[in-house]
């Protein structure tokens, strides 16, 4: 059995055919990781238990003779800040390494409920803060085209698995591009969902007003099956909106072949390496001969994304985080003996239980919002991420602004960088985000998909481009990149 | 803005978190980069921009004030989550000295 080709859709063929059973296929995955991912660190732990009890329940139902679902016996992996309970999710973070969640997010209780066989848990940035998963307090992951790359980042464990094929899918969380990026970087498929698409309940809260949950797959066709299964109003999370997603996997040829895709001129700007920029001109050429009109455009405050992002990201981190004091999830390193005051173990826990990069967050978020600077940074943020919304607004939906369907962009500037290149100037790691920020701060759906089909072992380095949409028109997005996967025939 | 080591040390006071004094100097220089880089923000003419305070556009998410749905955790299982107890009562610090 060879599963690292297999898509959403040949595991279900080949469980239904019994061509396998769906235990068998989980102690594959599991023989798999254990002999290859000491070579890329994607895996932080692995949830035996919980895998193959669930793996034995898809069998039984197929042995009774049950019609069991596209999902049901499918093997992912899953970023370590999404909580699964009984299981230790850590956030890669030392102040969380023996937290031990007690109930299951929202997007794992659907995906269990779909019958989907939950790996392991992956590597990631801590708290999902970073562009390269150097940040993790674990481990360092490797990028599977060029082990002395980065994955990208946060979510660089989970583009780590699933372009080695250690796990057929993977979650990630995404709050300026830590789904995109990484996909982008590993030569898989990352979809944003719209702010509101997908409960972020049982999800480690980094950036409230930015985060979302989303797959990462090596298809654009796997993509909106598990969007489809996550998506969808839910009671514990607010900002979670009631829609009908029933279509969302259709695909109307006609109508996909006649939309204009915006090419927003500051995302092909001087900072592009020359291989992005060949590749992008290639996958601009593939799907102008299907018929897609590309149109010039104008975003004018992408420029400030960044700026923008850097105030009101760390604003929400340093409160999000303030729940970490050491006390009620787990305490790691000091035991209390009744003669520390509270206030020293707040100190020393949070001291010595965050990294630098969720300290420099902290310490930042904790300066734009003090009083006396709160008006010329975290409010004056807010007023330009209005602006950078109203963009987006204006060439989607006002005919002197474009009036185009989609955007289209590079997802990063830049191929996979080295591992340690950018690990001691924070300034040019954010800057690694610069066109995945602006979809983040105005709330639409982004998906991030490979020029090419990359093999692993190949020595090409991968290059994504990023399709950008009106809010919740990720059918669009999902319905274009099948298009456009189906010509390059990825799989 | 010019930052000043003892600035850092009053926000790390603020957010409870202990820094030693040699890595005071990275922190420093880090947020005095960062904030540099961001002040081309404040050259931005935003008058009468409504500020952008979330991601959503839904304004308000009503519903009706009653008990739907419940994520029902059995109370041993929380207690047994909590980092120390003793029996039936979770275990914390001091809080008076």
């Amino acid at each position: 059995m060879n599963i690292k080709d297999f898509t959403i859709k040949s595991f279900h063929e080949g469980l239904v055919k019994k061509e396998f059973s769906a235990v068998e296929l989980v102690r594959e995955f599991f023989r798999v990781i254990e002999k290859e991912d000491a070579k890329y660190g994607a895996y932080l732990r692995l949830t035996k238990d919980a895998a193959l009890a669930a793996a034995e329940h898809v069998d039984h139902r197929i042995a009774e003779g049950e019609n069991i679902g596209a999902l049901a016996g499918v093997p992912f992996a899953v970023k370590d800040v999404i909580v699964m309970k009984g299981e230790i999710v850590s956030g890669g973070s030392q102040i969380l390494s023996k937290y031990r969640a007690s109930y299951d997010a929202t997007v794992i209780a659907r995906l269990k409920e779909a019958g989907a066989v939950p790996l392991g848990y992956t590597n990631c940035d801590e708290f999902a803060m970073g562009s390269s998963t150097e940040n993790s307090s674990y481990q360092l992951t490797k990028n599977p085209h060029d082990v002395s790359r980065v994955p990208g980042g946060s979510s660089g464990g989970s583009a780590a698995a699933v372009s080695a094929g250690l796990a057929a899918f993977a979650l990630g969380s995404d709050t300026g591009g830590s789904i995109r990026q990484p996909a982008g970087f590993c030569g898989v498929v990352g979809l944003k969902p719209t702010y509101g698409g997908v409960s972020r309940f049982g999800l480690m809260a980094m950036a409230s007003s930015l985060d979302q949950i989303g797959p990462c797959t090596k298809t654009v066709e796997d993509a909106g099956i598990i969007f489809q299964a996550m998506a969808g109003k839910d009671a514990f999370d607010a900002t979670s909106v009631e829609r009908d997603w029933s279509e969302v996997l259709e695909m109307n040829e006609a109508r996909l072949k006649g939309l204009t895709l915006g090419v927003p001129k500051e995302y092909f700007g001087e900072g592009i390496e020359g291989a992005v920029r060949l590749e992008l001109n290639y996958a601009r050429e593939k799907l102008e001969k299907l018929g897609v009109k590309f149109k010039e455009v104008s975003l004018p405050h992408t420029e400030l994304g960044v700026a923008c992002y850097y105030i009101i990201m760390p604003a929400e981190v340093s409160a999000n985080l303030a729940r970490y004091d050491g006390i009620r999830y787990s305490r790691p390193k000091i035991q209390d003996s009744g003669t520390k005051s509270l206030r020293d173990i707040y100190f020393k826990q949070r001291g010595e239980g965050f990294g630098k990069e969720v300290r420099r967050r902290i310490l930042l978020g904790t300066f734009v919002l003090s009083h006396g600077y709160y008006d010329a940074y975290y409010a004056q943020a807010q007023k330009v991420r209005r602006l950078i919304a109203r963009d987006f607004e204006k060439v989607f939906h006002s005919p002197a602004g474009g009036g185009v369907d989609a955007l289209f962009t590079p997802v990063s500037p830049t191929l996979p960088f080295k591992i340690g290149e950018k690990a001691n100037d924070p300034l040019q790691m954010y800057l690694a985000d610069a066109f995945t920020i602006p979809t983040s701060l105005a709330g639409l759906p982004g998906i991030s998909i490979p020029v090419r089909k990359y093999s692993v072992g190949s020595g090409e380095l991968p290059v994504g481009f990023q399709l950008i949409a009106p809010r919740f028109r990720e059918q669009d997005l999902l319905g274009l990149g099948r298009l456009y996967e189906n010509l390059e025939s990825r799989i | 803005m010019d930052l000043e080591k003892k600035d850092i040390e009053h926000l790390a006071e603020l957010a409870r978190i202990d820094i030693s004094e040699s890595e005071e100097e990275k922190i420093l220089h880090d947020l005095k980069g960062i904030l540099g880089y961001v002040e081309k923000l404040r050259e931005v003419n935003t008058e009468g921009v409504t500020p952008m305070a979330g991601g959503t556009i839904h304004v308000n998410d009503y519903r009706a004030d009653d008990v739907e749905v419940s994520v029902s955790t059995p109370a041993e299982e929380l207690r047994a989550a909590f980092p120390e107890r003793q029996e039936d009562y979770l275990r914390v610090p001091y809080v008076f000295e």
